[in-house]
């Protein structure tokens, strides 16, 4: 029987891989070396069952290599489970790859055709959303174009453009939202919520856990290619995110990050102090030092501090200068102790630090550490977002006398 | 087993509901191949004529010259069978690596995977038909009254494409399983041409080689086209069998072996 459309059921799938150690894709391999090829079973998925009911979203979350992408490709039919079934009712969109098909010599007009047709929708369909796909793609004349002459940018959007106007009964979602500028994902993922209110089923693959949150009723965790836990969506990443979390220490420097700066202050010793905790609870004290050595003659050095969440958002900057704070002079060899006392009014999640040391308008950096520290945050699961804002609910039976006003 | 096409189809309630956006895309992509071929050259479609007309030339100088071939209309009788060759050739080679050459389409979005091999099959014929017009012209400025055959040229045509479907998607799907078919594709297909009465006519040979020759479908089906057309004979009735046996060999083994392996596209290329 035919399911609801957008309703999905996948029904106790495995999917192997085999990964060969000498790789014979040749004909001689094959003929001369069948009997030494060693062929390991890679269990990609295991025993993967689990539901959605139509206008239900799900995340699927996990580390990599966990399955995440396996399982999309298994519902989108490009991969046929090795055991279990997978079923889906309605049109299906998959976003794995933005403009699949595109052929750079073909005008935006004929790759959208051409996309569209290969994603499985007419002609007809698309003419009936060509309008919309073009002015969500903000490409004016260029549509007319060949795309070879398109920016990275435009191309991204116009592929992006034709996968969420086509109107599926489920949807599709495999990372691609990490790429494209900041303004344009935030409205794919307007239009992504659009799509779910209209009572879309989608199915999302993401690291970003508070988009994933933010979008999804329901998720997936899996690890190793079993599901780890299915159910309400801040349930299971809570989980996911309380796991991967449990190996790595709360605090730690980052490696590789820019410093830059001319050097004519160091900082050194940059240290946070969360009360010797391997994770810092929402609303505890945080306090962030180091020590700013003069290498010439300076006189009223800048000390800053950035507070960013992991996905790079700004969550609080500061530093002596908009605060009119004197830092006073600081003649060659001597050094400041700077801290920075702050409060992590902040909700679960990672969260990156950067200090720095200016000369006294600001203008040039002394030195510049970009993400010199890293810490998380843990608390409660009451809310979810970057900042805490203390906020509560209250409900009360509403008196006759009320109604009546607000119905007046 | 999965359930996936069918599910696909169950808001679509006919079975031409369920065909059409696969009929659609197969058009798409025909007319992607031949707009893209072409798009970026000086005299674009110029070349389905002039390529075949270049071969006639070279081939006319080596075999009425050099080895001066006991053919009437040398150039004529060898189009008649060029043409059709060619079609069938580039069809097979292009399909070939067609499925490991659109990896990156097919691991990321399901369609159905034979309308790779088929559009390449349909463009090419569309260069095949295109070539055969102005072939026709020459043959009847020459007096060649092939009308009257016209059937049989028909019917040679259709059993041609589809032994040619049939063979572009063993092709295609063979190779993602043996890279190899790939390499030794220009060496196959040389040999091939050789073995097949295009620049001679099989009549021309030793009588052992012309029995050894009945065992290449390829001569059947380029006798099929140039009987009526060169001949201005029906074809033999052994002909017409022998490209019916071959067309649904090629036809039955190549869909076999594609939908067999295409499940595991994906995960081999």
């Amino acid at each position: 029987m035919a399911l609801a459309p957008g309703a999905v059921r996948v029904n106790d799938v495995w999917e192997s891989f085999r990964t060969y150690t000498d790789n014979p894709t040749g004909l001689k391999d094959r003929l001369v070396g069948r009997r030494k090829r060693v062929a390991d079973e890679f269990w990609a998925l295991r025993e993967v069952t689990f539901s959605l009911e139509p206008g239900e979203s799900l995340a699927l979350v996990g580390a990599n290599g966990s399955g995440k992408s396996t399982l999309l490709k298994c519902l989108a039919g490009i991969l046929t489970p090795t055991r279990g079934t997978v079923e889906h009712g309605g049109r299906l969109a998959a976003m794995l790859e933005v403009g699949a098909g595109f052929h750079p010599d073909l005008t935006g007009r004929e790759n959208v055709f051409l996309n569209a047709s290969i994603l499985g929708y007419s002609k007809r369909h698309v003419e009936r959303v060509f309008d919309d796909i073009v002015d969500f793609a903000e490409l004016g004349d260029f549509i007319s174009a060949p795309i070879r002459t398109y920016s990275t940018g435009m191309y991204l959007r116009l592929g992006f453009a034709v996968s969420i106007h086509l109107e599926p009964d489920l949807l599709l979602i495999d990372e691609v939202l990490a790429v494209g500028d900041a303004r344009f994902v935030a409205r794919c993922i307007e239009r992504i919520h659009t799509m779910r209110r209209q009572g879309v089923t989608i199915i999302i693959v993401t690291h970003d856990l508070s988009t994933a949150t933010t979008l999804c009723t329901e998720a997936v965790y899996l690890e190793k290619g079993v599901v780890k836990e299915f159910g309400a969506a801040h349930e299971a990443i809570d989980r996911y995110r309380a796991d991967s979390s449990a190996g790595i220490p709360a605090i730690q420097g980052w490696q590789g990050q820019p410093i830059y700066g001319t050097g004519e202050v160091k900082v050194t010793d940059i240290q946070l102090d969360a009360g010797d905790r391997a994770s810092v609870p929402t609303g505890s004290p945080l306090t962030v030092s180091y020590v700013a050595e003069a290498q010439v003659d300076v006189d009223n050095p800048v000390y800053g501090v950035i507070v960013r969440s992991s996905d790079g958002t700004y969550v609080y900057d500061t530093n002596t200068l908009w605060r009119k704070q004197s830092t006073g002079p600081l003649p060659a060899g001597s050094r400041h102790n700077v801290r920075f006392d702050l409060t992590a009014n902040l909700l679960p999640g990672t969260y990156v630090i950067t200090v720095s040391a200016a000369r006294t308008d600001g203008r040039v950096q002394y030195d510049w550490h970009t993400d010199a520290l890293s810490f998380s945050v843990t608390g409660s699961s009451i809310a979810y977002g970057l900042a805490d804002l203390k906020g509560s609910i209250e409900v009360e039976p509403a008196r006759v006398a009320d109604e009546r006003a607000v119905g007046s | 087993m999965t359930n996936i096409e069918t599910a696909e189809t169950a808001s679509s309630d006919s079975f031409l509901g369920r065909l059409l956006p696969t009929w659609e895309l197969l058009h798409n992509l025909t007319v992607r191949e031949l707009k893209i071929r072409y798009k970026r050259s000086a005299i674009g479609f110029l070349w389905t004529l002039l390529n075949p007309l270049l071969m006639m030339a070279v081939f006319t100088v080596v075999f009425t010259t050099a080895f001066k071939a006991p053919i009437k209309d040398f150039p004529l009788f060898f189009l008649c069978g060029y043409l059709p060759w060619a079609f069938f050739q580039a069809s097979a080679q292009v399909s070939t690596g067609v499925i490991v050459g659109n990896a990156s389409l097919i691991k990321k979005v399901w369609f159905p995977r034979i309308v790779l091999p088929l559009s390449v099959v349909l463009s090419q014929l569309v260069h095949l038909l295109l070539a055969l017009l102005v072939l026709m012209v020459a043959l009847g400025l020459d007096g060649y009254n092939f009308l009257p055959y016209a059937p049989a040229l028909l019917a040679g045509l259709v059993l041609l494409t589809l032994f040619t479907a049939g063979m572009s998607m063993a092709f295609a799907a063979a190779n993602t399983m043996y890279r190899d078919i790939q390499e030794f594709s220009n060496v196959l297909f040389l040999l091939w041409f050789y073995m097949t009465p295009v620049v001679y006519a099989l009549t021309l040979l030793p009588k052992k080689y012309q029995l050894a020759l009945h065992a290449n479908p390829m001569y059947y089906f380029i006798s099929m086209i140039r009987s009526p057309l060169y001949e201005l004979r029906y074809p033999s009735l052994g002909v017409v069998i022998g490209s019916l046996l071959w067309t649904a060999v090629a036809l039955i083994g190549g869909t076999w072996l594609f939908q067999r392996l295409s499940v595991r596209f994906a995960k081999e290329i």
